[in-house]
């Protein structure tokens, strides 16, 4: 290994680790050396040659013995060159069974891949910390409104500014809302995302830009018109040139100065901070806002989310008692805005805002993949034991010729452990691919998942895992053939029936176990996909087939005029409608299952609205007059919108059935009005001229909502969503809805271009993740499962081939030997079936949150899990038995 | 006694640099042959004081011109008989007063 002449000069100890042929070859001589010495004098004392030498042997206690305790006494050298040639012998073993050996990595790789998987997940969601200095600082405030189910409900000016007053545990807090821009210029238009921030966000976050500054504490308010861009902007659409500090860039028809650049590895808001699902995507571009102006606005236009930094000492319970007071000041001083009962507002730490959601799914996931993981090692644990059943002979051998008990369990315990980094390293590569897709799939839609990769700490992780979950592995197969004294097993002969015995009771045991696991994972993945399927065939109110959406933003400065605004829109809807394949166009101001929703409170006519009797607040939505012709919602009674509503006729108003239900239970709400709350002046009385549909807008799983619709004509409204229903989706189609939009104005952008049945799909994103993922599980499980009977199943053929082979020769069908043969294998099934299932009852009620329509333990998705899995097993007990009986006889008979 | 065969190597090596052979001839020769060393448990000690860097071993000629693995006491192996050798004393000083206790 290395140069011979470094060997003199190496310490003993690295001479035995690296020169170890030639430091027993020493020992060897030395040894001589005293032996011969030994003998002469034994010799000189009389005795004959032979006699001398066997004398000077037995005085040193056996030669070999010697070597054997000077090797020994190397100490951790001895170990280390043992554990070399354990992996030698290891590696050697594995190649001699091939079968066996990738039968076990593949097994293990798949269930330590899926772990990867989980793990990576976990980690990058919840483990990680947040890309914030001293996160746990933190907080989030949210309103709640707890009589109408609303959570996580953003403040409106006039409340921040209360809270910046009376909160004394917060050393700062920072208001942030949600806006876009068009970004015109030298290059194409484009829409980009952005954020409203209070001038110190940035400080409160401990955050730097890499160049320029970031907002002075005083700069918010209309007239200044500043930003701090994203580093990917800067790249992207700059050109990273370092000359845009400073420079002025146009941001809706306005000119705004860039001041910073924030590095592309922050980001905020991040996407769960979610004010009405609109931070999707990162903001790229952060404008102050000037709350202390705003704050003469509404004390009901909410729309900016609280961020705040704990003072030093602070702590959360301290801070939710001066929310308390706050809140009960405001009832007493509003008691319009607060009346609706459960009022209040919630305090989040940022890192138990984002997992406290995640929480459930997450465990359900670990858990599935943890099972796995146990099919797997019970399924390697029951193939090592028949292997150390073949080995038996082998390894009673070596125990004889000098290998000690632990010897041997270190030897065994080396190759589980062998067996099972190779399924982690399989597990690494497995799960790499897995994340890979998985970013292709659901990145956009699940926050934080574009992050996801294979981590190192992960990584190791996972390799640690392996070690463990190989000397798990080992144990069991070791202490059965370390136990045995050597002359039993050696006496038995070829077939150590009464010690197979006892190992084949422990196999079973582990394919019982493996088989309750595959069935805990099948009837969770089925009520999964049960629900999954259920949620794709509810009714959600409109058809998305065919339809093409996109976002056009109106930039205020050019349509400061409702007017304007109402004149673009329509015209654009007219103008695209006439496109050949197009049938019908609209524009809406939200898309249904988008993420995002609106809400608004108004008066019904008639009714007295008092602190006890709130007025209603419903979600409120800006149609152009095609819009249900596009979306094919029904028509209940009434009418749609027609151009003739227009800003100077009578005011209308379509609601849903379940806002007409609600409302008037008793009654036909064709004919009634309701006007939109407005302190600045009288009611503008609105009737009500039809009723359609119900749409499912805040997910498949939700029921819908009440909604109202109001004639885009007659509230005017910059951002608007275009939805076009065509004969085919192409992209002709969407450069001729571009020509014609930019024939009315060129500098427009077109965003988010997507078709209506993508938005749904995507709404059912995390969803489909969970049931792909433990679907996936299952079926590894199951496969596994199938493994074991295999095994199981082989193993008793090979035992039993000589019994096979004289009942056909005495003429027994091969249907009868099936029987025979694969009953203890329908016992195992029958055992574990039965197991599982006890197991399943108990674990299912853990699913019921992720689960639609299905009940936890749902009889028919049982049904199907059975027929599957005995499926499986059958085949797998099948093909060894088959096998068997086709053999060839006298090759039967003479084996042993 | 655990160590014992240790201390006596030391001593031996400390007074002149010798082979497995010889120092087996020395033990029996100064103890009378009263300490029974087998030849069996004497290498691996002589291997183990060597891996622990208290002895060093140099192939040399021997008397009768054959090549033998000579040990010598290093640096370290002369502190850690002096340890030793006060340990023993201590202890075989103390064995010795309980063992000539007299009747009061």
């Amino acid at each position: 290994m290395f140069p011979r002449r470094w060997f003199d000069q190496a310490s003993p100890r690295f001479r035995s680790l690296f020169w170890r042929e030639q430091v027993d070859q020493e020992l060897d001589e030395e040894l001589q050396y005293h032996l011969e010495r030994g003998t002469q004098r034994n010799i000189d004392g009389g005795m004959t040659a032979a006699e001398a030498r066997r004398v000077a042997i037995l005085s040193m206690g056996g030669l070999e013995q010697v070597k054997e305790e000077c090797r020994d006494a190397r100490g951790m050298v001895r170990l280390i060159q043992d554990l070399g040639q354990d992996i030698r012998y290891g590696l050697r073993l594995m190649r001699k069974a091939p079968v066996f050996s990738s039968l076990s990595i593949v097994s293990l790789g798949l269930a330590i891949g899926a772990a990867t998987i989980v793990f990576s997940l976990i980690w990058a969601l919840l483990v990680r910390p947040l890309p914030y200095p001293a996160a746990q600082e933190l907080v989030l405030l949210w309103e709640e409104f707890s009589a109408q189910r609303l959570e996580a409900v953003p403040f409106s000016a006039p409340e921040f500014a209360d809270l910046e007053k009376q909160t004394q545990s917060l050393e700062s807090l920072a208001a942030f809302g949600h806006t876009e821009f068009n970004l015109t210029g030298s290059s194409a238009p484009e829409r980009v995302q952005g954020a409203e921030v209070s001038p110190n966000l940035f400080s409160l976050l401990q955050v730097t830009p890499i160049a320029g500054r970031v907002f002075m504490p005083n700069e918010g308010g209309d007239g200044v018109r500043v930003v701090v861009i994203s580093e990917r902007l800067w790249q992207r659409r700059f050109n990273s040139s370092p000359s845009i500090i400073g420079s002025q860039i146009t941001l809706n028809d306005a000119l705004h100065t860039v001041v910073g650049i924030m590095p592309a590895s922050f980001k905020f808001p991040l996407p769960f901070f979610n004010i009405h699902g609109q931070f999707a995507g990162s903001a790229e571009i952060w404008k102050p806002i000037s709350i202390q102006r705003a704050g003469k606005s509404a004390r009901s236009a909410r729309d900016y989310g609280v961020i705040g930094r704990l003072s030093e000492g602070a702590t959360i319970q301290q801070l939710e008692t001066e929310l308390d007071t706050l809140v009960e000041r405001w009832q007493k001083q509003y008691p319009a805005n607060y009346a609706t009962g459960g009022f209040g507002v919630n305090v989040y730490p940022l890192h138990e805002y984002l997992v406290g959601k995640m929480r459930r799914p997450f465990g359900i996931l670990l858990g599935a993949v943890l099972l796995v993981v146990f099919a797997a090692t019970a399924n390697v644990t029951a193939m090592m034991l028949a292997r150390v059943g073949v080995r038996e002979r082998e390894i009673a051998l070596r125990t004889g010729l000098g290998a000690g008990p632990l010897r041997v369990l270190r030897q065994i315990l080396t190759e589980s452990t062998l067996l099972s980094l190779g399924g982690g390293i399989a597990a690494i590569i497995l799960g790499g691919l897995g994340l890979y897709l998985f970013r292709r799939l659901g990145a956009q839609t699940i926050p934080r998942l574009s992050e996801i990769g294979l981590d190192w700490t992960v990584a190791l992780i996972i390799l640690a895992m392996s070690c463990l979950i190989g000397i798990l592995i080992g144990l069991l197969p070791a202490k059965v053939c370390v136990k045995p004294g050597i002359i039993e097993v050696l006496k038995e002969g070829g077939r150590g029936l009464t010690r197979g015995a006892r190992r084949v009771r422990l196999r079973n045991t582990f394919v019982v176990a493996e088989t309750a696991f595959s069935i805990v994972l099948l009837v969770s993945a089925g009520s999964l996909i049960k629900s999954f399927a259920r949620l794709q065939r509810v009714d959600r109110g409109f058809n998305a087939e065919n339809v093409l959406t996109m976002e056009v933003l109106l930039a205020p400065k050019n349509y400061s005029q409702a007017e304007g605004i109402s004149r673009f829109f329509t015209s654009a809807a007219q103008q695209i409608a006439t496109i050949p394949q197009v049938t019908s166009a609209a524009f809406t101001s939200l898309l249904p299952l988008s993420g995002s929703n609106r809400d608004a409170s108004f008066t019904i006519e008639g009714n007295n609205h008092s602190q006890r009797v709130p007025r209603p607040d419903e979600e409120i939505r800006m149609i152009t007059p095609d819009y249900f012709q596009v979306l094919q919602t029904p028509l209940r009674e009434g009418r749609f919108f027609t151009p003739s509503d227009t800003a100077d006729s009578p005011s209308v108003v379509i609601v849903n059935e379940a806002l007409a239900q609600r409302y008037w239970p008793a009654d036909n709400a064709l004919g009634k009005r309701i006007a939109l709350n407005n302190p600045a002046g009288p009611p503008r009385w609105r009737m009500i001229v039809g009723i359609v549909g119900d749409i499912r807008h805040r997910g498949l799983d939700e029921p819908a909502r009440p909604e109202f619709y109001l004639p885009h004509a007659q509230e005017p409204y910059p951002l608007m969503v275009l939805a076009v229903r065509s004969a085919r989706i192409s992209s002709d189609l969407v450069s001729a809805i571009r020509e014609k939009i930019h024939s009315l104005n060129p500098s427009l952008p077109l965003a988010k271009v997507r078709t209506l049945k993508r938005i749904v799909a995507d709404s059912t994103a995390p969803r489909r993740l969970i049931v792909v993922l433990v679907g996936t599980f299952a079926s590894v499980a199951v496969l596994l499962t199938s493994v074991g009977f295999y095994g199981v199943m082989s193993y008793l053929v090979l035992e039993r081939k000589q019994e096979i082979a004289v009942r056909m020769a005495l003429g027994a069908q091969p249907r009868s030997i099936f029987w025979l043969l694969a009953a203890p294998s329908f016992r195992l099934l029958l055992l574990g079936t039965a197991v599982g299932l006890l197991a399943a009852a108990c674990t299912s009620p853990l699913l019921i949150p992720l689960l639609y329509d299905v009940a936890p333990f749902d009889p028919g998705t049982v049904l199907y899990v059975l027929a599957f899995l005995v499926m499986a097993t059958l085949l797998a007990t099948y093909i060894p038995i088959r096998r068997a009986t086709r053999a060839d006889l006298i090759v039967a008979l003479g084996h042993n | 006694m655990q160590g014992t065969l240790d201390l006596l190597v030391l001593k031996i090596l400390a007074l002149e640099s010798l082979h497995g052979w010889a120092i087996s001839q020395r033990l029996k020769q100064v103890s009378g042959d009263i300490l029974q060393v087998s030849d069996g448990s004497l290498y691996p000690a002589l291997h183990k004081l060597e891996q622990r860097g208290w002895i060093r071993a140099k192939w040399k000629p021997t008397e009768n011109n054959r090549r033998a693995k000579f040990y010598s006491l290093t640096k370290r192996g002369e502190k850690e008989l002096e340890k030793e050798t006060a340990i023993w004393d201590r202890l075989s000083g103390a064995i010795l007063q309980v063992v000539q206790l007299k009747k009061a």
